[in-house]
């Protein structure tokens, strides 16, 4: 369980104060697949920066399973947040290779010792979870991220989120930048975590299709506070026409 | 040969300094020239302790230590006070201007009559020289490897990713800095010894050369194919050495000492631009 409780920013343009986020609560439950829309300057971003820790809030408070993670910094809350961002490169290391990747995710939550991590066990782990994707990869788990495409980097960043024990995946505009066959992969892969691990998912996308087909509430936001909160049965009625009249 | 075999000898020392040039330059995308503060210092606390007849061998660990505090203070000037690299560098390398001197008490140190562990024939010195700088590589190849090193590459690689991985950056930072400056006071405490005197003069200008390391083993990895850390590895090793042979045969054709630091540069620019259109190597 995630509790967002009455988190605000102000962020200062010059001396004018310009309000992102108004206070602002919201709760997910474990197994969630929360989609946000909102136009753009709605507060999506600053929403989700705050939960992962890239910006602070100016008040309010922010829990995971009732523990107080508002004062963690943004590598801290790694134990029980995991992220893929709008920018496939963004997810991953260029200069690494797949499996080295990889191995950083599996230590999400635990210390980078000085000893040699990757072993056969791992390999094989590896190319297991790897296989999910049937893209072929897992036969050059040591080839470097950077000669990658951005859709197989994506589908690996999401793969990786599952490496190590988290509560919530934040997704930012996950499949903005990919072409609509790798998008469906993202969509899938994350709709297939959530069925498998005990965790839940916060999405923003600008794609008001996937708002119809995935995932199982909706909110959207508006000039920095969350205006429509559509649980599972009130979503499967929703209409494509319907979310596009949302933004009138 | 009197002039081929020293300058293997010294590229072989200086490797270290080029395998932490390495490591700032290259795996973390930080210029840093502590350097030239950095391996004085090595080379100062070596003669300090050798010549008041400490072995070489206890005297090590401590040059090893003073080198990586010194790197410690740059990584925290430049993350905890959030000044550019470089501005923190010439900091810290400018203060250990005056500590170095202070350590010494004097300009100048002998070791003439004291241990060294260059005490044998040419031969045996460039074999240890080149023990030295091999285990070296070894060790660094290994660490790049580990859990840790997977950790210092990716921070150098991508941030954004590296934070959503539970790593501590500025840590990751001012490990990577102390490492690599306690590797170039290491190439400090081997030249002290090999040339038998330490000099406060002795480090400045002298992160050039671990530049010209790197950055001639580049301008010729373009004919190894991989890009894999070890064969990186490889060609700064050989870039050292391949630096130290063309500075003597500039000499042995009659450059004038005076012009070695021009040289220098025009090396560094030739490697690091022009060869750059001739090859075209990938990326």
């Amino acid at each position: 369980m995630i509790e967002v409780s009455q988190i605000s920013k102000k962020f200062f343009d010059g001396e004018k104060p310009v309000i992102a986020l108004q206070p602002t609560s919201l709760q997910i439950k474990v197994k969630e697949f929360v989609i946000i829309v909102g136009a753009n300057g709605s507060g999506k971003s600053t929403l989700l920066n705050i939960i992962a820790g890239t910006i602070l809030c100016d008040a309010g408070k922010i829990a995971v399973n009732g523990k107080d993670i508002t004062a963690l910094k943004e590598h801290e809350r790694s134990r029980f947040i995991a992220r893929v961002f709008q920018n496939p490169q963004s997810g991953t290391a260029s200069d690494l290779t797949i499996i080295e990747n990889f191995r950083l995710a599996a230590l999400r939550s635990h210390s980078k010792k000085l000893s040699i991590g990757i072993d056969k066990k791992f390999v094989d782990f590896i190319r297991e979870r790897v296989s999910w994707l049937g893209l072929g990869l897992e036969d050059q788990l040591n080839r470097k991220m950077g000669a990658l495409s951005g859709g197989q980097r994506q589908a690996l960043t999401v793969v990786m989120s599952t490496m190590d024990d988290f509560k919530l995946l934040l997704m930012d505009e996950p499949t903005a930048a990919l072409d609509p066959k790798s998008a469906e992969l993202i969509m899938q892969l994350t709709t297939r975590i959530l069925s498998q691990m005990p965790v839940s998912v916060l999405m923003v996308t600008h794609q008001t299709k996937q708002v119809i087909d995935y995932g199982n509430r909706v909110i959207q936001m508006s000039s920095g506070q969350i205006i429509r909160d559509l649980d599972k049965a009130s979503k499967e009625k929703l209409t494509l026409n319907e979310i596009i009249h949302w933004f009138d | 040969m009197e002039v081929i075999i020293p300058a293997i000898i010294q590229g072989l020392c200086y490797a270290a300094m080029a395998f932490g040039i390495y490591l700032t330059l290259r795996i973390f995308n930080i210029p840093d020239i502590t350097t030239d503060g950095s391996y004085t210092l090595g080379g100062v606390v070596a003669a300090i302790l050798i010549s008041n007849h400490w072995h070489p061998a206890v005297a090590l660990p401590i040059v090893l230590a003073a080198g990586a505090l010194a790197g410690v203070a740059t990584g925290l000037i430049h993350t905890q006070l959030k000044l550019h690299p470089l501005l923190a560098g010439i900091l810290v390398m400018t203060s250990l201007y005056s500590i170095n001197l202070f350590i010494m008490g004097r300009p100048n140190i002998p070791l003439i009559n004291e241990e060294s562990i260059f005490n044998g024939s040419a031969s045996f010195n460039m074999l240890l020289a080149a023990m030295f700088s091999i285990i070296l590589l070894l060790l660094l190849f290994w660490l790049m490897k580990t859990d840790f090193g997977i950790a210092m590459r990716a921070t150098g690689s991508n941030e954004l990713m590296v934070k959503a991985m539970g790593i501590n950056i500025n840590l990751m930072k001012i490990a990577g800095l102390a490492i690599a400056n306690a590797l170039t006071a290491l190439s400090g405490y081997l030249m002290v010894q090999y040339q038998g005197f330490a000099d406060i003069n002795m480090g400045i200008g002298i992160v050039i050369a671990g530049l010209a390391a790197v950055i001639l083993g580049e301008s010729f990895a373009v004919f190894f194919k991989s890009s894999s850390i070890f064969s990186a590895l490889i060609t700064v090793l050989l870039g050292s050495v391949l630096f130290r042979l063309l500075l003597a045969f500039a000499l042995l054709a009659g450059v004038p000492p005076q012009m070695l630091k021009l040289l220098t540069a025009v090396l560094v620019l030739l490697a690091a631009g022009v060869f750059k259109f001739i090859f075209k190597p990938a990326q």
